[in-house]
């Protein structure tokens, strides 16, 4: 008891001492005292420096008459009925975008108009209200920036699950293009590719740029002098050209930029793991101008996708190759041989060509393998393959089909000798030894020739000919070609 | 014009006392009037299967069917007969649609001068 | 309870109807679009009643404004809503369509104004319409559990035997949104003379 009596004796003791008015006036937020006619009777230092009037300039006036230019009704009725009617109320920003005109500063000296919202509170045992103006811009602006954020994101989540269930990578790029220039107003997106030599980058991806800018087959360098997307791909970093027409590395370019509306270049560059940049996101402003932080951000997120994208390309493409592809010599498999095969019957029935099919063994491969190992017998193969594809054009075919099994496919064959011909140079370089270290291994090979149509015209019936005809060549001694009559 | 009969008039409102309150308004007016009165949608259909009405000061706001859906009903089988919508939902939509529907429109808390002026008009 | 008998119960209800309607109207006026509301529902319950009923029908997590008022009655009142819906509600009312799964300050700010909004028309309806006076305080938004809502409202510091709890079922029709909200008024019943009176004589010149 003793207690409490003595701290609110304390507290009217401090209160007593203070001045009201210029804690009133300390207060951050506009505060101003209206009687029971609306009129204003007091109005603070806040609300005088952010409205721009003196308190001489405001005091005695109402709310209506000082500010008439274009104040909401609601914003007067609510006055009217918290002086006469005695009734509360709160205005709130995102219901009435605006309300009394305020002004505060930006840091560079310029007047921009505050968020804010409104309370008037009719004070009891008393005929005034008070009405407190409170800025609430960083609110405003935090919300701003979380939908922001929002929006972002289920982006993001959508151009991730194309990645994931998606087969296509042209349609990755083209979401993230598409998402870039729905998030960057007035600009334009496209993801730049570098070709196989590595020296030039192709764009592949740019839904808003016309047809033939996508086709320049000049590509753009990958020099110091190259563009913004050339230097962002050989600096591994965000690269900005705000206006091109002040840029000299755009010079060649400004004519097509301009027919273009392109204004500025920023170039993002991508980049997958161990650091390896892939690729550029390019996104082009039609008005010259510099990204913010979040258009920053935005880029590399995208630029990060992207990566994504291609990486897992990549690996379904690896995928791809190894299920049709002998991992040790990269030959094709039999899997994709049939492919192969079957296109190559249609193809020579349509046109009424011949092709030719060789079995190819090798003599004495297991004799190698049981000296010398499986690794050596594993070099000696993928130097014997690639002689075998050495000695064909590039529409043939030679595939691996089991340990030291080979099936060869010319693709068309003017006449027979022709394809006796390819099977004893190929008899001639499969015997050549290959030197693996101290050691010389060498074998031979018997290959069984089949040739369509005269020998079969399916493809069951061509493979079955052909290695039959193979061990027709190995009984017959080896080291030799045949073909059944 | 004066009628020399009593004009029979339909209250249809679930609240009794908007009831109480608009038939001690009407009654005001010096008129010679048949008040009906109903508490519902359905209850005011049954009614006017046995009693003929000339007009019906009819509730928006009501459980079940709401006013609009019985205006609909009851200018489909009673086409001479005037309605207005008597409601606390002032809105111009909602005026919109009563006047779409040819009905006249008059907001809560009702004047006798509002009611005057409906009843009273040549239909 | 039975303080009031039917007819000031029905009486009461249709004065309800009254202020929520001006309500719609100045919500309309606000968001341009049509806003329908209405009362299906008014029952006069106990505190104790109040708890048992907030406890069974009302979700489990609720988004609300509270206001105090003194006039010819005193009290104070809360507009409740379950919180997941109030974000939709919020949203239909500003005409965004914004799909954050948390209200922010900003939406908390405007659902107080539109609590603001819907009390006020409903105070000031029933004190004109009765010729009485009545004030109100500034609102003011929460987001609680519905086991911490009797503590929100001061229900445990209030004197149950002179407490009276008016719950109003309000439905919400606003662009896309339909849903059902509740207006909670805890009556000091020692205050409530003046307007038990007002009534009463209301009723008399009607009957």
């Amino acid at each position: 008891m003793h207690q409490t009596e003595l701290q609110s004796a304390c507290l009217s003791d401090s209160l007593e001492n203070l001045d009201c008015t210029e804690l009133l006036h300390s207060l951050d937020g506009g505060v101003l005292l209206l009687d029971d006619e609306c009129r204003i009777i007091f109005c603070n230092r806040w609300f005088s420096r952010h409205t721009g009037l003196t308190e001489q300039q405001i005091v005695g006036h109402t709310i209506e008459s000082r500010f008439s230019a274009q104040l909401p009704l609601a914003l007067l009725d609510a006055i009217e009925s918290g002086c006469r009617l005695r009734m509360g109320r709160i205005l709130s920003h995102q219901l009435h975008k605006r309300l009394l005109p305020l002004w505060r500063r930006g840091p560079g000296g310029e007047q921009t108009p505050l968020y804010q919202s409104i309370l008037i509170k009719p004070l009891s045992h008393s005929n005034l209200t008070l009405v407190q103006c409170l800025d609430i811009t960083n609110a405003v602006k935090r919300e701003q920036h979380l939908r922001a954020s929002e929006r972002i994101l289920r982006l993001e989540r959508s151009v991730l699950e194309l990645i994931a269930t998606g087969d296509s990578l042209e349609e990755v790029l083209l979401q993230l293009c598409n998402t870039v220039e729905s998030l960057v107003p007035g600009a334009s997106a496209a993801i730049l590719l570098p070709d196989e030599s590595g020296r030039r980058l192709h764009i592949k991806s740019a839904p808003n740029l016309p047809g033939h800018f996508l086709q320049r087959r000049e590509g753009l360098g990958l020099t110091a002098e190259g563009t913004t997307c050339a230097q962002a791909y050989l600096s591994r970093g965000l690269t900005i050209c705000p206006d091109i027409h002040q840029d000299n590395n755009w010079n060649h370019w400004r004519d097509q930029a301009q027919r273009y509306g392109i204004a500025a270049c920023w170039a993002q560059p991508i980049i997958a793991a161990y650091d390896e940049v892939i690729g550029v996101f390019a996104c082009y402003p039609h008005n010259p101008a510099v990204p913010d932080d979040t258009q920053r951000q935005l880029l590399q997120r995208m630029a990060h996708l992207a990566a994504i994208a291609m990486e897992r390309h990549k690996r379904i493409e690896r995928i791809r190759f190894l299920a049709m592809h002998d991992p040790l010599t990269g030959l094709p498999n039999r899997s994709l041989l049939n492919e192969h095969l079957g296109r190559n019957l249609r193809r020579a029935h349509r046109e009424g060509n011949q092709f030719a099919l060789m079995f190819i063994d090798l003599d004495g491969f297991k004799q190698i393998n049981d000296l010398h190992g499986h690794d050596a017998g594993d070099d000696l193969l993928s130097v014997l393959s690639g002689r075998i594809t050495e000695q064909l054009r590039g529409t043939d075919t030679c595939a691996r089909i089991g340990g030291d099994e080979f099936v060869v496919m010319l693709e068309t064959v003017t006449t027979t000798e022709a394809s006796e011909q390819v099977a004893e140079k190929l008899l001639e370089f499969l015997s050549r030894p290959v030197k693996r270290g101290q050691l010389q291994l060498q074998v031979s090979a018997s290959i069984g020739i089949a040739l369509y149509p005269q020998d079969g015209s399916s493809a069951d019936a061509l493979l079955t000919r052909a290695d039959d005809a193979m061990y027709r060549a190995k009984a017959l001694g080896k080291n030799r070609w045949h073909r059944l009559d | 014009m004066t009628t020399t009969k009593p004009i029979n008039l339909l209250l249809v409102d679930d609240s009794r006392i908007a009831r109480l309150s608009l038939s001690r308004q009407l009654k005001s007016l010096g008129l010679e009037l048949n008040l009906l009165e109903a508490d519902s949608a359905d209850a005011a259909e049954t009614l006017l299967q046995s009693q003929a009405a000339d007009i019906a000061l009819i509730d928006f706001n009501m459980p079940g069917r709401d006013g609009l859906e019985l205006a609909e009903a009851l200018s489909a089988r009673f086409p001479q007969l005037r309605m207005a919508l008597v409601t606390a939902n002032i809105q111009d939509a909602l005026a919109q649609r009563a006047r779409d529907m040819g009905m006249a429109f008059l907001p809560k808390p009702t004047t006798a001068e509002q009611l005057a002026a409906f009843v009273c008009q040549e239909a | 309870m039975d303080l009031f008998s039917a007819d000031e119960h029905d009486l009461i209800v249709e004065l309800m109807n009254l202020g929520v309607g001006r309500a719609a109207n100045a919500l309309s006026q606000l968001v341009n679009d049509e806003v329908l509301l209405s009362v299906p529902r008014v029952e006069f319950i106990s505190v104790p009643e109040a708890q048992a009923a907030f406890r069974k029908d009302l979700p489990s997590f609720l988004a609300g404004v509270l206001q105090d008022f003194e006039g010819f009655i005193n009290g104070r009142a809360a507009l409740l809503f379950p919180e997941a819906r109030s974000l939709e509600l919020v949203n239909a009312m500003i005409g965004e369509e914004l799909s954050a799964d948390e209200i922010t300050e900003l939406e908390q700010e405007t659902l107080a104004e539109l609590g603001n909004i819907l009390l006020n028309h409903c105070l000031a309806t029933l004190a004109n319409q009765l010729k009485q006076q009545v004030q109100t305080d500034i609102p003011k938004a929460f987001s609680v559990s519905a086991a911490d809502l009797p503590s929100t409202l001061s229900l445990y510091d209030s004197d149950n035997e002179n407490t009276l709890v008016m719950l109003v079922q309000i439905d919400f029709s606003l662009r896309h949104s339909a849903l059902r909200g509740y207006l909670a008024f805890i009556i000091d019943l020692r205050s409530a003379d003046t307007f038990i009176t007002a009534l009463r004589s209301y009723l008399a010149e009607l009957l």
